[in-house]
């Protein structure tokens, strides 16, 4: 093959590469648990641009919900042995979702979250369809973490 | 008991591969063709063995023998036998002797095939297929058993998950298994042809009606999979980027590549090493893919359950990476291009530059997929891309490649002129500014969606004149009439005009995806009863909420009745009972939506939740425009696969392979 085809090819990949690299820098979410994101910003650090997918365990006592502007807002805490041993004193994030209030969120459901904490100090759910995904307490045994609606 | 038979007769299916491989091997280094039909035929006997296997389950599974463990997990009392038929690809374990009796139905034909000149190959054929074979036999019997058994069986099983309840679970699953294991011909084709250090086009003519079935398969399952998504799974969408998708499609975008630059090889001589590694890619990419699915690795929404198969799957893509590699780079000279691309702007540069899009693309989702793994493997830290980088990043890839898809039939062979493609565009480039005008007075104002749609308008008009460009010559010439010149001149060059037909099936479902993806609606209202909201042009009244029988036993149903009308002329457009399907054993709700509108533009609606017995309700509503393109595009390119692939019988084909493999290339048909 003639070289100019070899630089033309390379042009292109290239340009794929830095487009991927630039889309990557804007729009990964980073999978941080509970405790991790509390750790993050005891370092001061600002994060209410950076968009996380938060996992945690849904403390069932804490969910509100107003079916008439579809606000939900509920806490998550790190793991189930804060939910069983410590729960009053377990440290806790404040998750704020915009859309109706998923059958499957239940006390010790795994949620995955994503999107930004907010100045506010809760957590701020994103708008897209998978940005609440919730895991049954149970041991049903499909991963079956059925989108938030 | 028949359990038992079932576990056996699938022991014996591992049997006669490895006995397979070990005849084959041995027949074709002592050069003792006895041996090498001894292994044909131990190949041969693995479909009906894995037959009697499953038919064992699939008796348990009818039977409620629930001391099977699988049939407790996935059926019960009141599942009906329809659902018990397809409950044997409705999870983990089944699903994967499901996989083992598709893959080995391919070998199975492809064992019984008429071997003439390709004969030298058929030992290495056969020895690969019944090594790849061997392993998922081995998983099914080893790590995952469907025919396991309880020492107290329970007295009912947990139901099939609610979410495969659908008439698409027929379908979609062994569409999609067909497509992954299809493509083990073409790569067993492969590999035998690089063990017998062969230069020559034989494995690719051999395979390439393999691949093509394979590819079929695999876009049909794809099409099916968004089907089934879009219908049970109520977002009103058809494709999430999530991992379960994208391990189908990058195999699809690898095959793809590979059916066209094969052509450059029919016809050209060229290419040779580029499509041996599109084959071992495309293969490479099927067990990839199996494994994002089967072991858990990566978090999606339709995953299978977590398993222990995450290891085993790992090991077994270095193996065969290594080894086709190894076994590639080896035979580096034996591939040497019969020609020499002259010039990029020409029907071969344009090939070029298509497959490097292709792959590109294909590289893309595969790294977006696996993003959280890499960056866990680096930093410990799992960072997971979302759609945006991929509608970034793999979409404006795709759109060129529709762009190329209409220019690249009117390129010369060796050096096109750029006289002669200005001219043959003008007309195609007048009637897409023409609708292009349409559009733009019809409200369609934004620049990417303009730029899609006119991308894909050029490419349907640019095919649909070079189709009519043809017929016109025969009616001129040949002083037929035009539907038959039409009809003639598709049947005369089935391959070329089956392939211009798949690519308007592209062009349509571009379109579609261009409407719903820019122009779709999706809003969530509260509605109380009685009243009646507006979204667009339609006005929405709640009428009522009630309990109503569900399609099973183990589920309530909940349906709301909603009345949808235009909201300017106050026109019925339809009623809607969207309902809600709630099942205690699964603790799983099931969201059922209700269509209505126009052909062009759906109106989905979807029964989030409600209030006080039903005094307010919550809806989801969406409106899809120009959905129904996707669904019409995906059986548009199944039928210019048929066309492609559909041959008259002819007596004397053997000759002529024969023929064109003297020749080192291809017929010119």
């Amino acid at each position: 093959m003639k070289p100019r085809f070899v630089i033309g090819f390379g042009v292109i990949l290239v340009a794929i590469v830095a487009m991927m690299a630039f889309t990557i820098a804007a729009n990964s979410n980073l999978e941080v648990r509970v405790n991790d994101l509390l750790a993050e910003r005891a370092k001061g650090a600002d994060l209410s641009e950076r968009v996380f997918k938060l996992t945690g365990l849904v403390v069932g006592e804490s969910i509100v919900y107003d079916p008439a502007t579809f606000r939900l807002q509920f806490d998550l805490v790190n793991s189930r042995d804060e939910l069983a041993s410590s729960l009053s004193t377990a440290p806790r994030i404040t998750v704020v979702y915009q859309g109706v209030k998923p059958d499957t969120l239940v006390h010790e459901a795994q949620a995955i979250v994503t999107g930004k904490l907010a100045p506010d100090g809760k957590f701020h759910a994103g708008n897209s369809p998978d940005a609440l995904l919730l895991q049954c307490p149970t041991k049903y045994e499909k991963a079956e973490a059925a989108a938030g609606q | 008991m028949i359990t038992d038979v079932g576990y056996l007769a699938v022991s014996f299916a591992l049997a006669a591969s490895l006995y397979a491989v070990g005849a084959s091997f041995w027949g074709a280094t002592r050069n003792d063709d006895r041996f090498v039909q001894s292994g044909r035929i131990a190949a041969t006997l693995t479909f009906p063995l894995i037959l009697a296997g499953a038919l064992g389950l699939w008796y348990a599974l009818v039977t409620g023998d629930f001391g099977v463990k699988y049939v407790a997990q996935v059926s019960s009392l009141d599942t009906p036998l329809f659902f018990r038929l397809t409950a044997l690809w409705g999870s983990q374990n089944g699903s994967i002797l499901f996989w083992n009796l598709v893959m080995a139905g391919f070998i199975f034909f492809a064992m019984l095939k008429p071997w003439r000149e390709d004969k030298p190959l058929l030992p290495y054929v056969t020895a690969t297929m019944m090594l790849i074979l061997a392993f998922f036999l081995f998983i099914n019997l080893v790590v995952a058993n469907p025919f396991e058994r309880f020492l107290f069986p329970p007295s009912d099983g947990a139901g099939l998950n609610p979410l495969l309840r659908h008439p698409g679970m027929i379908i979609h699953p062994p569409m999609l298994y067909a497509g992954f294991t299809g493509f083990i011909v073409p790569f067993a084709f492969c590999i035998a042809s690089l063990a017998t250090r062969r230069a020559d086009n034989l494995w690719l003519l051999a395979s390439r009606r393999w691949m093509l079935v394979g590819w079929a398969f695999l876009t049909a399952g794809l099409f099916l999979g968004g089907r089934w998504a879009h219908d049970v799974l109520g977002w009103g969408g058809y494709w999430g980027w999530d991992p379960v998708e994208n391990k189908s499609l990058v195999p699809w975008l690898i095959g793809t590549a590979f059916l066209h630059s094969a052509m450059i090889q029919e016809k050209r001589g060229m290419f040779k090493n580029w499509n041996v590694f599109l084959m071992l890619l495309t293969f490479a990419s099927v067990i990839w893919g199996t494994a994002v699915v089967r072991s858990g690795v990566l978090t999606s929404v339709h995953a299978f359950a977590q398993s222990d198969l995450g290891p085993l799957f790992l090991a077994f893509i270095v193996v065969m990476l290594v080894w086709s590699a190894v076994l590639w780079l080896s035979r580096l000279d034996t591939l040497k291009s019969d020609n020499r691309l002259d010039s990029g702007f020409s029907r071969e540069g344009v090939f070029l530059l298509q497959n490097v899009l292709f792959v590109s693309t294909a590289l893309t989702v595969f790294i977006g997929t696996i993003f959280p793994i890499i960056t866990e493997a680096v930093n410990g830290t799992k960072v997971t891309v979302g759609p945006p980088f991929y509608n970034q990043v793999a979409v404006p890839q795709m759109a060129a490649l529709v762009l190329l898809m209409g220019v690249a039939p009117l390129m010369a062979w060796g050096r096109a002129s750029a006289r002669a493609l200005g001219r043959m565009s003008i007309a195609p480039a007048a009637l897409t500014l023409v609708s292009l005008a349409a559009l733009f007075a019809a409200g369609v104002r934004q620049p990417i969606p303009l730029i899609l749609f006119a991308l894909s308008l050029y490419t349907l008009y640019q095919t649909l004149i070079e189709y009519g460009r043809g017929a016109a010559a025969r009616v001129r010439s040949m002083g037929e009439s035009w539907p038959v010149a039409l009809g003639r001149l598709a049947l005369r060059n089935q391959r070329r005009y089956g392939g211009y037909l798949i690519h308007i099936g592209v062009v349509l479902f571009a379109i579609g995806a261009t409407g719903k993806g820019f122009y779709g609606v999706d809003v969530l209202r509260n509605i109380a009863l009685n009243d009646t909201i507006t979204v667009g042009n339609y006005a929405f009244t709640y009428r009522g909420l009630r309990a109503v029988p569900c399609e099973f036993n183990d589920c309530r149903t909940m349906q709301a009745s909603m009345l949808v009308t235009d909201a300017q002329t106050g026109a019925i457009v339809g009623a809607l009972f969207p309902h809600r399907d709630s099942y205690p054993i699964q603790q799983h709700t099931a969201t059922i939506a209700d269509v209505t509108g126009s052909w062009f533009e759906e109106v989905y609606v979807i029964l989030a939740a409600w209030e006080n017995n039903g005094a307010t309700a919550s809806f989801q509503i969406y409106i899809n425009p120009l959905i129904n393109l996707i669904w019409l595009g995906g059986a548009v390119m199944i039928l210019g696969f048929l066309v492609a692939f559909w041959k008259a019988p002819e007596p004397v084909r053997a000759p002529r392979l024969a023929a064109s493999l003297a020749r080192g290339a291809a017929p010119s048909r």
